[in-house]
């Protein structure tokens, strides 16, 4: 019994230690990003505008990223949508907020929408609420990839274990929407 | 239009850039095969640098102040301290001991404003980022502002909302899992995005780093984050004390006094001349050796020196007291006797028995000459008069060039203080300067380099009671004051301009004490 206490001991420490967080950001469990999403949508990335915002102190630089919708998954995005980033470049000027997604025309996203126009980043998790669809070679099927570029294989690992949850196989695309729209049904069923 | 990439330089060690290299000859595919697995494991074995670069950086030169303005934690955190602004300080230092050629200076001012476009480079608590909500989850944002490779401005926000203490060891994690965000270990992150420097985890990269998108246990700054300090601003120099030789000791001083003060800048000409000025007060005749030194600043590693310097003494009525080009011309004797003569004959000294009163001591170059000259007076004797006063006006550089006051407290008790940098005040007066430095930044440093106090705005500063009460603060609001309580030894005040500018200011050291 007292070896089997200092092993759980042990695996909770091993646990605690690996549960590490974003310095920035703490990252959400996949469970929070479909919770506090208010729309997610597969989309891509059709134009960007950088302008100038804000008056005195607050005047500041903002980039309207427009996605024209493939798939709306949660909310109702229609046919296109458009997202306002904090940062951006005008005429030389740029500003940057550090751990923030860049956008780029043609950029295809699964995105976590919250608060647009009214958060920095209007993304859950800020840029953990970007997952790029992409695919590796012709005709394989599409995969997705978390901002930073690593691939995601386990989303129970998401927000606890980031390591972990890119470790092992990439999900495809078509999985990773059917968990979303798995874990949707769920929280629609227990509503 | 294009958004710039944060990522858009990734850096690898030559170690690694290397690999390709091995590859020049056609060998068999086993050998080949071989040889490839042996590179990688070594390549893996070793600590390959992978910081990656956001793209701007801060200009050599740039004295990088941070407005602290976190405030109180009305609360004693773990390590004792009951300010964010305390527990966050040392977070500068660690960065400033892994490269040269830009320095970070912590101010606290509870008042930090945050703007994109103040210049001001703000660590703040707030509510939001310019009215946008920070997003649940998110513990602080830096965001920069720059122009073309350069950075101008960086601010670091931190979410009010979010539960923040300061600790030292392994993250500590509440109960349910999520960790206690460590605010000094969190800011030791943040600084290095403000100082240009990305995450190495991000461009596919595995080091252990503070860099790393993801806090850990590592709360210091790990090799590779210091080699991407590094490739950004150089390595590390030494601090460089104002080369000034130890003046004899005057018999049976006990009273803390200042004993010596020289001045190290570039000396031009016209009103860019180095001016040394000094105030002598009590009943009695001070004997003091005043030098003008260049040449011999070459040995301190100092670029650019003054090559024939002259120096002329001149009273408060600016009548010329005494003057000399080269020390040996006159007094070549009594000089060498003091154990302080000049080490270069082309250098210039006088020993003067002065009455009371003020002085000033002007270097200029042998025939319209210009570099780097240094000032200096000492006091011979130890009577009951003073050098209260000592000042320095000359024109402040850019990067490598700044004013370097230097100072000596003598005796067995401590000397109170304060230090002045003045830049716009110079042009009003009677005698209006121009091209004065508009923003003087000041540090004080001890003799062995380490920082003891830094000012941009005396208003500003958490000592503006104590600068009032001397009755002698600044007149103009962007200049600078500290004051100090200095034990005997050797100290200097540097001047910069902030955001790297130039231009004439003037340093000087008023005696505090009865």
């Amino acid at each position: 019994m007292k070896l089997l206490r200092s092993f759980l001991l042990v695996s909770c420490l091993v646990f605690s230690l690996a549960t590490i967080h974003a310095t920035t950001v703490i990252p959400p469990t996949f469970d929070r990003l479909v919770s506090d999403a208010e729309m997610i949508f597969e989309g891509t990335v059709t134009a960007l505008k950088s302008e100038w915002t804000g008056q005195g102190n607050d005047r500041h630089i903002v980039t309207y990223v427009t996605f024209k919708i493939e798939d709306p998954i949660k909310g109702a995005p229609g046919a296109e949508y458009t997202i306002r980033m904090f940062g951006g470049t005008v005429d030389g000027h740029t500003m940057e907020a550090t751990d923030t997604p860049r956008f780029k025309v043609g950029d295809r996203d699964i995105l976590f929408v919250e608060n647009n126009g009214k958060q920095f980043v209007p993304l859950v998790g800020i840029m953990h609420g970007r997952f790029r669809v992409k695919q590796d070679e012709v005709n394989a099927p599409e995969s997705i990839s978390k901002d930073n570029g690593a691939h995601v294989s386990n989303l129970a690992k998401l927000g606890t274990d980031e390591k972990a949850a890119s470790s092992g196989q990439a999900l495809s695309k078509a999985d990773f929407k059917a968990a979303i729209r798995e874990k949707l049904a769920e929280k629609a069923a227990t509503k | 239009m294009e958004i710039m990439s944060r990522f858009g330089l990734l850096h690898l060690s030559p170690k690694a850039l290397s690999l390709p290299i091995c590859f020049r000859y056609k060998l068999p595919a086993m050998r080949r095969a071989v040889i490839a697995i042996t590179l990688v494991v070594a390549a893996l074995s070793t600590t390959a640098h992978a910081y990656v670069l956001q793209g701007p950086r801060w200009p050599s030169g740039t004295v990088l102040v941070l407005q602290l303005g976190l405030g109180s934690a009305n609360r004693t955190l773990q390590d004792g301290n009951t300010s964010w602004d305390t527990a966050v300080e040392p977070v500068a230092e660690m960065w400033n001991q892994s490269f040269g050629r830009v320095r970070i200076s912590n101010v606290f001012n509870p008042q930090a404003p945050v703007s994109q476009s103040d210049r001001i480079n703000s660590v703040v608590f707030t509510n939001s980022i310019f009215g946008q909500s920070f997003g649940s989850g998110t513990l602080a944002v830096t965001f920069y502002t720059s122009s073309g490779s350069n950075m101008l401005e960086a601010d670091t926000l931190f979410n009010r909302a979010a539960v923040f203490d300061s600790y030292r060891g392994p993250l500590q994690f509440i109960p349910h899992g999520v960790a206690i965000a460590d605010i000094r270990r969190v800011f030791l992150h943040e600084l290095g995005h403000s100082l240009g420097l990305g995450h190495p985890d991000q461009g596919g990269q595995r080091v252990t780093a503070v860099m790393n998108s993801i806090v850990s246990n590592q709360e210091e700054l790990s090799s590779d984050d210091m080699a991407g300090g590094q490739y950004l601003y150089g390595a590390p120099v030494a601090p460089t004390p104002t080369p000034t030789p130890t003046p004899t000791a005057p018999p049976g001083g006990a009273a803390g006094h200042l004993a010596n003060i020289s001045t190290r800048m570039k000396v031009g000409s016209g009103q860019n001349v180095l001016i040394g000025g000094f105030i002598i007060q009590g009943s009695q005749p001070k004997t003091l050796i005043l030098r003008a030194i260049g040449p011999s600043l070459v040995a301190s590693g100092v670029l650019n020196v003054l090559a024939n310097p002259v120096l002329e003494l001149r009273d408060s009525a600016g009548v010329l007291v005494a003057s000399n080009n080269d020390w040996q011309d006159t007094q070549a004797s009594q000089i060498q006797q003091s154990g302080i003569a000049p080490t270069n004959a082309l250098e210039s000294a006088m020993l003067k028995t002065l009455a009371p009163g003020s002085y000033t001591a002007v270097v200029s170059g042998y025939d319209g000459g210009q570099g780097n000259g240094l000032i200096e007076a000492y006091e011979m004797d130890a009577n009951s008069t003073r050098m209260v006063n000592i000042s320095t006006r000359g024109r402040v550089g850019t990067a490598d060039e700044p004013m370097i006051g230097g100072l000596i407290v003598q005796g067995g008790v401590t000397k109170r203080v304060i230090i002045r940098a003045l830049g716009p005040s110079l042009a009003g007066g009677s005698s209006p300067v121009l091209g004065i430095l508009a923003d003087p930044i000041l540090e004080l440093r001890d003799g062995s380099g380490n920082l003891l106090a830094v000012n941009d705005d005396w208003g500003g500063s958490t000592q503006v009671n104590d600068i009032l009460a001397t009755t002698i603060p600044p007149v103009n609001a962007l200049e600078s004051a500290v004051v100090a309580s200095l034990n005997a030894g050797n100290y200097t005040a540097i001047v910069r301009g902030l955001d790297n500018t130039s231009g004439v200011a003037l340093v000087e050291v008023f005696d505090l004490d009865p």
